[in-house]
């Protein structure tokens, strides 16, 4: 009898235990699903903000405004490479 | 026996009663599961909008051979907002503070104030009363409302945003009028952008893309998860374009100063690479601004520069067609020498050129002075008129003017559309033997074919201009002009002319090399077009003036004014046409006429090619051709000069004894 007992307490205990662990992963699961969209609100604001910096960025960079840079005194120095002045390094050298 | 019974009735009653919840489960379980689950559903899930971001433009950079560079956006799709107001969850009381506050936080005017009082009178939902926010104010405006509502116990979403991607355009009104953009409202119906024109609306199939869904599960509070896609999204495909953005910016600065420094209406210039036909530069002047695209659509004198230029604007060539008459004049050399007769002439020989009169003309042809003789390398040199006309009068008498006409039309191309990737191009006119002109005149009557040969009577756009001198250029190959590379959409390639190459051949290449030897004369010493020299480098061209029809009349004192040219000469990286609108005429002394296209439209051309060249990292293949006191000039050794010396002399010995 007291066998019996003490395996039906196991068997409880065993049951509950799983029972608390499943819940346990559900409210888990609901607490991720629940930070899903804020997390995806803040990727969609990152992307955001990137696409409006390389808009900026491209603004800044624009021929127009390079060309009016290079004529000042400071870059006069720079020019355009010839073609036969440039030495292309196949990928594969390069990275080995 | 008496608790029996109503232990019986209890029983039964109980039963009775399940019996009746039995029946209701089965009511709303099986009977109206439809109604129950779709306001469960209702309740728990909404459909959500993924908007599709439009394509892109991209500039060409693969051009600069050896300079591994990043694809290009010429246009951004950079997200904004627009703010709403829901009138009917605002209590009359606070509207006045929400318009005063509304005003501070973007800077309204009074006007604006009023239109947000009545949008706020309005019995609606929602009403738009800003647009086009950023995310700056867009956020100063959440953070005053949050307070501002809690206060006055508004509904929070009392003031609401929306947000949709709007054209940018990182290099300003850089080839504005190539591109395009699209209207601030969608169509009504469709909720589709709504191209102005250009490239947005050729290619508004393949750019605009299509929303998706999706499904949003949430709970009263919150919401659940990112949601069950029920349709993907298909963002619009990008175009990658011919169109150098350095390049571009090049020929518009340029032009932009050449176009000021003549007091011009303006220009329009083109460049493109001879043999693929990818169009580098497409610029004109004034330029249109997509971003303030309404300015200039509701404005009747700023409307032309909406338009493409060299595409819809037609005009006589004027002497830039000479090369074209020598072209065509020794094809025929050709064809007359297949079937076993004489040529109706050597570019060598010398022609009389004192005498203007041509059959059915009533005032003869004149040169800028007389000339006693000519032959093809001095005649193009001096741009004579007489001398075009005389090789084409021989022309006609021998080969006739439907094999003149299919010349211009079949190898060349006039009279008929470049096929470039943009609306409204013009064909112009080449006329036709036996056709009526809209007044009634025959297209083509005797002293027709004079004209022609010297770039009078036909009326040509830019770009067909251009890809007759590509054609001279490359060796005498068909070319098709273009402006697109290729479309790639969700990263595959739909479409792609990148490796397109101009095959078909269409003039010996011999003609070609010869009429080009004769255009180098153009500008160097003695010729009509020496501002167009580029230093370091060997260039051919021809410069042209016509007088501009206005109101289907010529304006003797309207030109327009053209020089058309390639640089190098023997392996040319592009063929660049600059043409000015009406520029100013006076004579700047010791120059010439400023209205001369030579005078004009030539240090335009210097300058972009010499820009372009170094750019593209093109070596100097005339590096003794300085100008006289430059320490790099060797008069021996530079390019063209001994040739241009014995021209001189050859041209003396005819004309001054």
């Amino acid at each position: 009898m007291k066998n019996v007992l003490f395996r039906m307490g196991f068997c409880i205990a065993t049951l509950s235990f799983c029972l608390y662990s499943y819940l346990a992963a559900q409210n888990d699961l609901t607490g991720l699903k629940m930070e899903l969209p804020t997390v995806e609100k803040e990727i969609s604001l990152v992307r955001e903000e990137n696409r409006r910096l390389s808009y900026e960025v491209e603004q800044f960079q624009s021929p127009a405004n390079l060309i009016e840079k290079a004529r000042a005194p400071e870059f006069s120095h720079l020019k355009h490479p010839l073609l036969k002045e440039i030495v292309t390094v196949p990928e594969a050298l390069a990275t080995n | 026996m008496l608790p029996i019974k109503r232990i019986y009735f209890l029983a039964v009653s109980f039963f009775f009663l399940f019996f009746l919840l039995a029946v209701r489960f089965y009511e709303i379980q099986i009977v109206e599961h439809e109604k129950w689950t779709q306001q469960a559903l209702a309740q728990h899930q909404s459909v959500s909008r993924i908007p599709a971001m439009r394509g892109s433009f991209y500039s060409n950079s693969s051009i600069k051979l050896g300079h591994p560079e990043e694809a290009q956006a010429l246009v951004i799709d950079v997200p904004k907002f627009h703010l709403f107001v829901d009138p009917q969850s605002i209590p009359s009381q606070c509207r006045g503070k929400i318009v005063e506050e509304l005003g501070k936080l973007l800077s309204l005017s009074f006007s604006q104030k009023e239109k947000i009082i009545q949008a706020l009178e309005k019995k609606s939902r929602s009403r738009k009363v800003a647009v086009w926010l950023s995310r700056e104010k867009r956020e100063a405006i959440e953070l005053w409302w949050k307070g501002f509502a809690k206060a006055h116990k508004i509904e929070r979403n009392g003031l609401f945003f929306t947000s949709e991607f709007k054209r940018s355009y990182p290099f300003g009104s850089s080839l504005g009028a190539v591109l395009h953009t699209v209207q601030d409202e969608k169509n009504p119906k469709t909720q589709e952008a709504i191209p102005t024109g250009g490239l947005e609306l050729v290619f508004h199939p393949y750019l605009q893309g299509k929303e998706g869904k999706k499904q949003v599960t949430h709970s009263p509070s919150h919401s659940l998860d990112t949601g069950t896609l029920l349709e993907p999204v298909e963002h619009g495909a990008d175009i990658y374009l011919t169109i150098n953005h350095y390049l571009q910016a090049v020929v518009e600065r340029e032009l932009k100063k050449g176009v000021e420094a003549v007091s011009a209406l303006g220009g329009w210039a083109v460049m493109m690479d001879p043999w693929t036909g990818e169009i580098f530069a497409l610029a004109q002047v004034p330029a249109f601004d997509p971003t303030h695209y309404r300015d200039f659509f509701n404005d009747p004198k700023m409307q032309e520069a909406t338009r493409v230029k060299a595409l819809t604007d037609c005009y006589e060539p004027g002497s830039i067609f000479k090369p074209i008459t020598m072209a065509i004049c020794m094809m025929a050399n050709e064809e007359l020498k297949k079937q076993g007769r004489s040529p109706l002439f050597s570019p060598e020989e010398k022609i009389p050129c004192a005498n203007g009169w041509f059959p059915g003309r009533s005032t003869p042809l004149k040169d800028a002075r007389v000339h006693a003789y000519l032959n093809m390398d001095m005649a193009l040199q001096k741009s004579s008129n007489i001398y075009m006309a005389r090789v084409v009068q021989r022309l006609i008498e021998t080969m006739g003017e439907e094999w003149y006409r299919n010349a211009l039309a079949h190898v060349f191309g006039f009279g008929q559309k470049t096929n470039v990737e943009l609306p409204g191009e013009n064909l112009g006119i080449l006329p036709t033997p036996g056709k009526l002109h809209p007044n009634g005149k025959l297209q083509w009557s005797l002293p027709t074919p004079y004209s022609l040969a010297i770039g009078h009577n036909i009326l040509i756009n830019g770009m067909q201009m251009v890809k007759s001198y590509a054609i001279l250029a490359n060796g005498g190959k068909n070319v098709q002009p273009h402006l697109v590379r290729k479309v790639v959409k969700n990263g595959r390639v739909i479409a792609d002319y990148s490796h397109y190459r101009a095959t078909q051949q269409l003039i010996n290449p011999e003609i070609c090399k010869r009429v080009v030897r004769s255009m180098k004369f153009v500008t160097k010493e003695g010729g009509t077009c020496k501002r167009a020299d580029i230093w370091g480098y060997t260039e051919v061209g021809k410069s042209g003036t016509a007088e501009k029809i206005i109101d289907g009349l010529y304006a003797k004192d309207h030109n327009i004014s053209s020089f058309l040219g390639f640089a190098p000469v023997d392996n040319p990286r592009f063929v660049l046409l600059i043409s000015i609108d009406d520029p100013e005429r006076k004579l700047i002394p010791g120059v010439g006429k400023q209205q001369f296209g030579g005078i004009s439209a030539t240090p335009i051309f210097k300058e972009i090619a010499t820009r372009s060249l170094e750019y593209l990292g093109v070596a100097p293949d005339d590096p003794y051709g300085f100008p006289p006191g430059d320490p790099r000039r060797d008069a021996k050794k530079a390019d063209w000069l001994v040739e241009v010396q014995a021209l001189k002399e050859l041209y003396e010995s005819w004309n001054l004894h």
